[in-house]
């Protein structure tokens, strides 16, 4: 059979606009990728202990930074209180974070995040600065509003424009490190709340709808990668919390993918019901994650675990 | 020789004392000592009757001019350097003598008007002093109210225009600090005179910094002892003499017959306006002023506005910048002293600079854990705009940053909604600051008195956080 010039046209083009409609994981989807867990729950270590052990699990840091691209490292640094007080996400973590991104090639490594309190003595007290620095991380400034611009959130309910810090725009991957406390209004906070630190006008948010809001976000553009510090957690007077008495050491950490999911394991951290926590379920409705931490596949580990 | 090592000791005291000024290091030995050598805020504190540490570096800045001359003015003020400055580069040879009495006449007045309003701790101490203008300078970087902008303007050109014409005429027309030097000056024991050797060529003349000598004689009142005309004289006809002080000195000006009337009419007109300050400041503090917030370590708004000279050095190192300087807005006595502003800033929780740099003891420093609890005003919400009251969801802005946990979510109507317990508020205003409503649903009610509030810590919080072993609960 002799193939016209026109006959082959006609197939290409059908092949592609398979190709174009077909999503491609329906097309590979009987070739087998290797599985790894939705969560990974770490206890008993050091938060950088845990870290390394847990990356591991997930994959290594090169699942998800490949060579020469840019990271954006945001931890929690709302508040003017020590490591010690649980306020801030543990500065070793962050550290540890920025050393495995090094390691897996990554180009350049920020770190910021807009303080509740003064930028430059949350940076300094909360230890992060000099971590950050010292891992060979760039900390960003974040107390102007010049640093930030507007983006329109696609889907967004309440959320339809948001000054968005330019890192969290111009990073190739966004690797999000809450600290897991309990709020006041909220209930929780950890990794979508954690999102909070990345826009300019907070208040906005606060007067039109929190939870609704924080549930938007993410539309913009979510986190590659949750890992949520559970080392000290605030159980009480969240989210900057007033002495040592709101905190209790449960050296714990959740690393996932699925920022939903790993915010729904916080909760039950905080022994909380996770349908408390309005912004998981709004969160589940835009499909950014799931809740459903029965049927997740979670992988648990101990360290010093004696046998 | 003398003129660069005077130059370079001026240049020196001015870049030292600038920088040591703007840090706020507490218990730092140098602040406490370039904050002692100008005279006004060691009084106030003595006003109080309040003798503080650095009180010797003082009485010994009073004891030089007895038997030296006026050395701070001449080596170490940094506002004669300014003029110095300004009078090098015009290089001015000649002013009126007639100059000089007039001028030594309004430092005297200006004298004994600022000691009177210092020692009745009147709300208007700090009207002349040169040390709080020249702070004031500094807190042009920041937003100052447009009275205290008038009052550096007005500094400004008394030190960089009028020595134009007239050299150090601050110092020795303005400067209270200046007269009490003139007046020590004027009975020193060791004096600067020419001997027999002088020609009357007149070189010093011209090369006196302050344009004070006149045919080979020294005007005292006018003279700074510099000693840069021991040097200038090409006879070296100039000499350090010793006069016993109830010897009379040789006066050029000849102004001992006129001194009797000259005393009369000063305390005439001092008298009559200490009157005038009094009545001011009865009444008007109290009135105008609670509407505004003072920082914290202020004690009472009789106790700020009193001992206050309104240099705002605490406004140049408030890191939030929510003291501001304050106008005519909070009545004549704020004029020039500070107050919180919170719609745009908040009282650090963690900070206490203002009360470590405070000079004058206007803010009285007792360490930050107990500035922590110094209760300065009162947050009140306003249920009628405050959105969890008015559209029945959440907000919580104020509660999650109250640092004292006074702010408390309560469920009003199945909403979480604020309420504040007074006894924990200390009126940081970060709850203010941060209300996403405008106007303001939560604001900060000024103290007249400030007390104390309730500690947020518990009496014994472990040192260590409480530690759990459970398992993960999934």
């Amino acid at each position: 059979m002799k193939t016209s010039r026109r006959t082959l046209l006609k197939w290409s083009l059908l092949l592609t606009g398979y190709l174009f409609t077909t999503p491609l994981k329906k097309v590979f989807a009987n070739i087998p990728l290797k599985k790894y867990p939705d969560l990974i729950a770490i206890k008993d270590g050091s938060p950088a202990q845990m870290f390394d052990v847990g990356i591991e699990a997930i994959g290594g840091m090169k699942r998800f930074v490949r060579p020469g691209q840019s990271v954006l490292v945001k931890p929690n640094i709302g508040w003017n209180r020590t490591p010690g007080e649980g306020a801030n996400t543990q500065p070793d973590l962050v550290a540890k974070i920025i050393e495995h991104c090094k390691a897996a090639g990554a180009s350049k490594i920020v770190v910021f995040d807009n303080t509740c309190n003064t930028m430059s003595s949350c940076y300094e007290n909360s230890g992060i600065k000099k971590a950050v620095e010292n891992a060979g991380g760039i900390m960003l400034p974040s107390d102007d509003e010049k640093y930030y611009l507007e983006k329109n959130i696609p889907g967004g309910k309440i959320l339809k424009k948001v000054k968005v810090h330019k890192a969290f725009l111009e990073s190739d991957v966004i690797i999000n490190v809450p600290t897991l406390k309990h709020h006041s209004s909220t209930k929780m906070t950890a990794s979508l709340k954690n999102f909070m630190g990345v826009i300019w006008d907070r208040q906005f948010w606060h007067k039109y709808g929190l939870n609704q809001a924080i549930a938007d976000f993410p539309l913009l553009r979510n986190a590659d990668l949750t890992i949520v510090d559970a080392y000290l957690v605030m159980t009480k007077n969240g989210p900057r919390g007033i002495s040592t008495d709101d905190v209790i050491l449960k050296k714990m950490q959740l690393i996932s993918t699925d920022a939903v999911l790993a915010d729904t394991a916080a909760c039950k951290i905080l022994n909380l019901n996770p349908s408390e926590v309005t912004y998981l379920k709004l969160a589940e409705d835009f499909k950014l994650g799931s809740t459903d931490i029965k049927n997740s596949n979670i992988k648990k580990i101990y360290i010093n675990k004696k046998a | 020789m003398i003129k660069k090592i005077r130059f370079f000791i001026q240049l020196s005291f001015f870049i030292c004392s600038t920088i040591l000024l703007l840090s706020f290091d507490q218990g730092n030995q140098a602040h406490d000592f370039f904050r002692s050598l100008h005279f006004f805020p060691t009084f106030s504190y003595l006003a109080k009757f309040i003798f503080p540490t650095f009180l010797y570096i003082t009485l010994f800045m009073l004891i030089i001019p007895l038997l030296i001359g006026r050395i701070y003015c001449s080596y170490l003020c940094p506002v004669g350097f300014i003029q110095d400055i300004v009078f090098k580069i015009i290089k001015k040879t000649k002013v009126p003598q007639k100059f000089f009495p007039i001028l030594s006449f309004i430092s005297n007045l200006i004298l004994i008007l600022s000691l009177l309003l210092i020692f009745t701790a009147s709300n208007y101490q700090g009207l002349f002093d040169h040390f709080s203008h020249f702070i004031r300078l500094f807190s042009l970087t920041h937003s100052v109210g447009y009275v205290s902008f008038i009052f550096i303007l007005l500094f400004l050109f008394s030190i960089l225009v009028i020595p134009i014409i007239a050299p150090r005429f601050f110092c020795q027309g303005l400067c209270p600090s200046g007269a009490i030097y003139k007046i020590l000056n004027l009975n020193a024991l060791f004096n600067i005179n020419a001997s027999k050797a002088c020609n009357h060529c007149g070189v010093c003349e011209t090369k006196c910094p302050t344009l004070c000598i006149r045919d080979g004689a020294i005007i005292k009142e006018a003279c700074i002892t510099c000693f840069e005309c021991l040097e200038s004289c090409p006879q070296k006809a100039f000499e350090i003499t010793f006069k016993f002080p109830w010897r009379k000195r040789k006066d050029f000006l000849n102004q001992n017959k006129k001194r009797r009337e000259t005393f009369k009419t000063l305390l005439l007109i001092g008298s009559g306006l200490l009157a005038f300050f009094a009545i001011k400041k009865t009444g008007s503090a109290n009135l105008m002023g609670t509407h505004l917030v003072i920082p914290p370590g202020a004690k009472s708004l009789r106790h700020f506005y009193s001992s206050c000279t309104g240099c705002n050095l605490c406004l140049t190192v408030c890191p939030t910048k929510v003291l501001k300087s304050g106008s005519t807005l909070n009545g004549y006595d704020g004029t020039n002293k500070p107050y919180l502003d919170f719609d745009e800033a908040y009282c650090s929780f963690e900070c206490n600079a203002c009360l470590s740099v405070c000079p004058t003891g206007a803010l009285a420093y007792d360490g930050l854990a107990q500035k922590q609890l110094i209760k300065i005003g009162e947050s009140k919400i306003d249920e009628t705009s405050c959105i969890p009251y008015v559209h029945k969801r959440i907000c919580g802005s104020c509660a999650e940053h109250c640092p004292t946990g006074a702010i408390q979510m309560v469920l009003i109507d199945n909403v979480l909604a604020p309420k504040v317990d007074r006894n924990f508020c200390i009126g940081c205003g970060i709850c203010q600051k941060v209300c996403p409503t405008s106007p303001k649903s939560i604001k900060i009610a000024p103290l007249t008195i400030h007390t104390y509030a309730y500690s947020p810590k518990k009496n014994n919080i472990p040192k260590k956080p409480s530690i759990s072993n459970e398992d993960f609960p999934f």
